[in-house]
């Protein structure tokens, strides 16, 4: 149990169902303690791995003297390194996430942001339970929050209690959010980025992303969709207002669902592909599934 | 372009404004909605705003078009060309003169309608305001009547005039009604001059209408609403007697009856006289008509009325199923037989005379005939004047007092038959003449025989075989009449520019052997011997052709079997209706209302009471009665040509009657027929854009 935890969102008698699992990545990372979780580093600490032909340079304390007097050749005794996990959540507070299937008339799940906070404080938990590091960052037209990577349990309260307070922006600039938290980064690890990726330019977003890929961060996309977004509702005419100054458009729903639904796929799937292509995992996530079979599929499929 | 009913006009202009009103009222009012991808809902507008507004045009537009188009229907436009069509306000004066025909014959009906209603608002199109105009109409029937003495620009009163129109039981005459429209166009100077008749053009009619009359430079326009096929007629045109109806003698009742139709047609008529029916039948022609005859006989002497009536005939005008008539039976008439021959010389020629008239009265029957005979000398102006006949044989000098009264009686109708065969003869007949006046013209003069000439076995080279008397003859006159041999009477002379049909026969010395000449309403027969010195008393063919002679003179005072509405009546009563104090004219029906200027007036002239009226009334029978006692009838009935509703052709009014004018003919019943297919192509038209909004709904997926 996380001491001082008092968000709503964390319900830690449904999360311990999780705790047997971790957060995990299949790359070596770069962390600042020593952890489970394989570094990038081969050092003398960790389990031996393999032999490797001495090359000038190399540190001549790994030298495997051994080998040396048996065989005469020079070789190093190579030994994974295992550190620890350094992990940043980044959040896209636009004001489009807040988008719950108002007004329809419809009994289901809430906004995308309650899920995300739901989502974002059972996972934050759970990546300090298993004593990595994990920090915050809030995006809307900028950088809106950053909280460094930390794994104290007054890190992680106070994670909490960012995440159950999030507020909302009305516009969006995710890519240049990214950007401002790609140079306050200073060291490799995962991002997350949970978005609904319902922005102007996604060009842009990924453009970003790749900075991150560039340094071989490990980058993370859970793209977030409300059931009630995928399809429009029926009737016979709707006023649609956007949460972000799109303006408001009239319409028969009727007349263009199919359209919609369409155009609404194919953002979906050049989501995905921009992901992929950017060497990012990508995870569409629907608001309709339980956060925390959501959370399970997601920690099973990387590993945990 | 015109409507038939154009209030549908505004009807539909509020009907096509209902459906945009109501999209407008019950338009969904949109229910506000955050969505998160709203962007993408506006992406998806974006692209098919373009789309929609091709439709919502598309959709508009055959919407209002089918609405359009059904308004359009209801109105009923009429694709004509009007004749005001050329004239707008800008243009200069118009007069105009609208003739609208409303004889019997625009009572017919077709297609359920009668012609008189289809002519009343074509009529009334042509009367309604116009700037710049005048207009008068003429109600055109025997009579023409104006609304005004000139055109005026009152249309209000024209326009009811037109709806106030009713059929008159009369005849067209065209030609006066052309004459007074004719008189209203040259009397009013204006720029254009038009002219516009709506009737049903009877052939009967308008066969001689001449448009010549009117001003040169008037357009003429026909509105015909005869049907294009003749409507099927029959007809009453007739109803009288053959020859002289005498109390207790039988005689022909005669009913012609006109089938006016394609098929020959089984006629049944009744004749209903006071308390006697008759009922005749035959078979009529088509196109023809045929006389149904029945005989009967009347005991009581005086007028009676009665009619005719066509029974199970249902045609297109019903006013001439039947017909009124008004029957004067004779009492036995009284022959007055002035000669200065005694009645006990035998033979003679007043004995072969008295004897020719009456040839039962030396047997035991019973006579029928009332011969008088009377000295010239001693005979009162009573007796003349209560004779049917006059005979003169052998009169000697007759006084002129006398011959005034024969002279009256004459030409009131009654008979006489003078055998000439003395010089005073001549001079008898001379005076007769003078006092007769021009209602008497003998074809010859004649004149004693030039001294020394002997007038001996002369006999008949020339007759008239087939006129009265050598008619019943037959073929056998030639062959009767040769042997005999005729003596004495008078030599003749032609008078130029007389009728020389009215010598029936000529002697071989070219003298008139028998001439009988029409002498006002009666006549007169001179028969050119002595007939105690000829053969002729001997022949057979003295009877027969002393009774043909005396039953023609004896006819000639017969009242008209009927005259028609409408037209003007001068009629001279019987001297019996002698004088004019106490008489007075009505109606039979008691409930046919009748106006005075109807019924006419009674003034005394010289020659006896003369009836006069400027129009008789409507169909029936008048009466003049003194007292409680009708002294004389006549039936009014309709012109039996009224009854032929062929239509002429418009070829021959456009052409052959126009006299150069500019004629333009249309017919209702032409006009009728775009007016239908317009408002049926109107009809589709307004379902395929209905069915083109279907479809394009379909097509949009809306």
């Amino acid at each position: 149990m996380t001491p001082g935890t008092t968000s709503r969102f964390l319900d830690l008698r449904s999360v311990a169902s999780l705790a047997h699992l971790r957060f995990t990545t299949r790359r070596r990372i770069d962390g600042t303690f020593s952890g489970r979780h394989r570094s990038r580093q081969l050092g003398g600490a960790g389990d031996f791995v393999d032999f490797r032909e001495y090359t000038p340079g190399d540190d001549l304390r790994r030298l495997d003297w051994k080998v040396l007097a048996r065989t005469g050749r020079t070789h190093l005794r190579l030994y994974q390194d295992e550190t620890n996990l350094v992990c940043t959540l980044l959040i896209d507070a636009s004001a489009s996430m807040k988008f719950g299937g108002e007004g329809r008339n419809q009994s289901g799940p809430g906004s995308k942001l309650e899920y995300v906070q739901y989502l974002a404080t059972a996972l934050t938990h759970l990546i300090c339970h298993g004593q990595d590091q994990v920090g915050l960052a809030i995006a809307a037209d900028s950088l809106r929050s950053f909280i460094p990577p930390g794994s104290t349990p007054g890190h992680t309260a106070n994670l909490h209690r960012v995440i159950e307070g999030l507020p909302t922006w009305p516009a969006t600039n995710l890519g240049h959010s990214i950007r401002q938290l790609f140079e306050r980064m200073s060291r490799r690890g995962v991002l997350i980025l949970m978005s609904d990726f319902l922005c102007d330019d996604l060009e842009d977003v990924f453009a970003a992303i790749r900075l991150f890929r560039s340094r071989h961060w490990e980058v993370v996309t859970l793209h977030l969709v409300h059931p009630l977004e995928e399809r429009l509702p029926s009737g016979t005419a709707y006023r649609f207002e956007g949460f972000e100054s799109e303006g408001s458009v009239d319409c028969s729903p009727a007349e263009i669902s199919r359209a919609y639904e369409q155009r609404f796929e194919a953002h979906c799937s050049m989501v995905r592909n921009m992901a992929l292509a950017t060497g990012c995992d990508y995870r569409r996530v629907s608001t309709a599934t339980p956060y925390l079979q959501t959370l399970a599929g997601f920690l099973v499929e990387r590993g945990g | 372009m015109s409507f038939l009913h154009l209030w549908a006009i505004p009807i539909g202009a509020t009907a096509m404004s209902i459906p945009l009103l109501i999209h407008w009222m019950t338009r969904p009012r949109p229910v506000t909605l955050k969505l998160s991808t709203v962007r993408f809902v506006l992406d998806v507008v974006r692209q098919r705003r373009a789309r929609n507004r091709l439709r919502d045009w598309l959709i508009l537009a055959l919407r209002s078009a089918a609405i359009c188009a059904f308004a359009l229907m209801i109105s009923r436009p009429l694709s004509q060309n009007s004749p005001q069509a050329a004239q707008s306000p800008t243009e200069s004066a118009l007069v105009k003169v609208v003739i609208l025909d409303v004889s019997q014959s625009m009572a017919a009906t077709s297609q359920g309608i009668q012609s008189a209603q289809r002519a009343r608002p074509i009529a009334a199109k042509h009367v309604g305001y116009q700037s710049n105009t005048l207009a008068n109409l003429i109600l055109a029937a025997a009579a023409p009547q104006s609304v005004f003495d000139r055109p005026s620009n009152n249309f209000s009163v024209l326009l009811d005039q037109v709806t106030k129109a009713v059929t008159q039981p009369q005849r067209l005459n065209v030609q006066p009604a052309l004459n007074l429209a004719a008189e209203m166009l040259a009397n009013v100077e204006a720029a254009k001059h038009e002219l516009v008749i709506v009737s049903d053009f009877q052939r009967t009619h308008w066969a001689s209408a001449d448009f010549s009359g009117l001003p040169v430079d008037t357009n003429i326009q026909l509105e015909s609403v005869a049907p294009a096929e003749t409507a099927a007629n029959m007809a009453i045109l007739r109803i009288g007697t053959q020859g002289r109806v005498e109390q207790d003698r039988p005689f022909r009742l005669e009913v012609d009856v006109g089938n006016y139709s394609a098929t020959s047609r089984q006629v049944t008529a009744e004749i209903k006289i006071e308390e006697k029916l008759f009922r005749v039948q035959g078979q009529c022609a088509a196109g023809g008509r045929t006389t149904l005859v029945t005989e009967a006989t009347f005991s009581s002497e005086g007028w009676h009325a009665g009619d005719a009536r066509l029974v199970g005939i249902e045609d297109s005008l019903n006013e001439d199923n039947q017909r009124s008539l008004a029957l004067l039976v004779h009492a036995k008439p009284n022959y007055l037989l002035l000669t200065r021959q005694s009645a006990d010389t035998k033979p003679s020629s007043s004995y072969f005379l008295e004897r020719a008239i009456a040839p039962n009265t030396a047997s035991a029957r019973i006579a029928t005939e009332n011969v008088v005979r009377v000295d010239p000398l001693r005979v009162t102006r009573e007796a003349i004047m209560k004779a049917d006949l006059l005979i003169l044989d052998h009169p000697g000098k007759i006084t002129d007092e006398n011959l005034q009264s024969i002279a009256a009686l004459v030409v009131r109708g009654r008979g006489l038959l003078y055998v000439v065969a003395e010089p005073i003869d001549a001079t008898n007949l001379k005076i007769l003449a003078k006092n007769v006046g021009t209602n008497l013209q003998l074809p010859v003069e004649f004149s004693p025989p030039i001294a020394g000439q002997t007038r001996k076995s002369l006999f008949i080279t020339e007759f008239k075989l087939r006129q009265m008397p050598f008619k019943i003859f037959g073929e056998e006159a030639s062959a009767i009449l040769a042997p005999i041999r005729f003596s004495g009477g008078l030599s003749s002379r032609r008078v130029e520019g007389a009728l020389l049909d009215d010598v029936l026969a000529n002697y071989n010395d070219q003298s008139a052997c028998l001439v009988v000449t029409a002498c006002g309403a009666g006549a007169v027969a001179v028969l050119n011997a002595d007939l105690a010195a000829s053969t002729l008393p001997s022949s057979p063919a003295f009877v027969p052709i002393v009774g043909e002679l005396t039953s023609h003179l004896l006819g000639r005072d017969r009242s008209p079997e009927a005259v028609a509405c409408g037209e003007p009546l001068a009629v001279y009563l019987p001297p019996a209706a002698s004088p004019v104090v106490g008489l007075r004219i009505e109606s039979h029906s008691g409930s046919t209302i009748v106006d005075s200027e109807t019924l006419g007036d009674l003034h005394e002239e010289s020659v006896g009471v003369m009836w006069h009226s400027s129009a008789v009334g409507p169909p029936g029978i008048y009466d003049v009665k003194r007292g409680t006692q009708t002294v004389f009838a006549i039936s009014a009935a309709i012109p039996a040509e009224e009854s032929d509703l062929t239509a002429i052709s418009a070829e021959v009014l456009t052409d052959r009657l126009a006299g150069g004018r500019h004629v333009r003919f249309r017919s209702a019943f032409q006009d009728d027929r775009p007016r239908d297919d317009a408002w049926t192509w109107l009809a589709v038209m307004s379902l395929c854009f209905v069915f083109a909004e279907i479809i394009g709904l379909r097509l949009f997926k809306s």
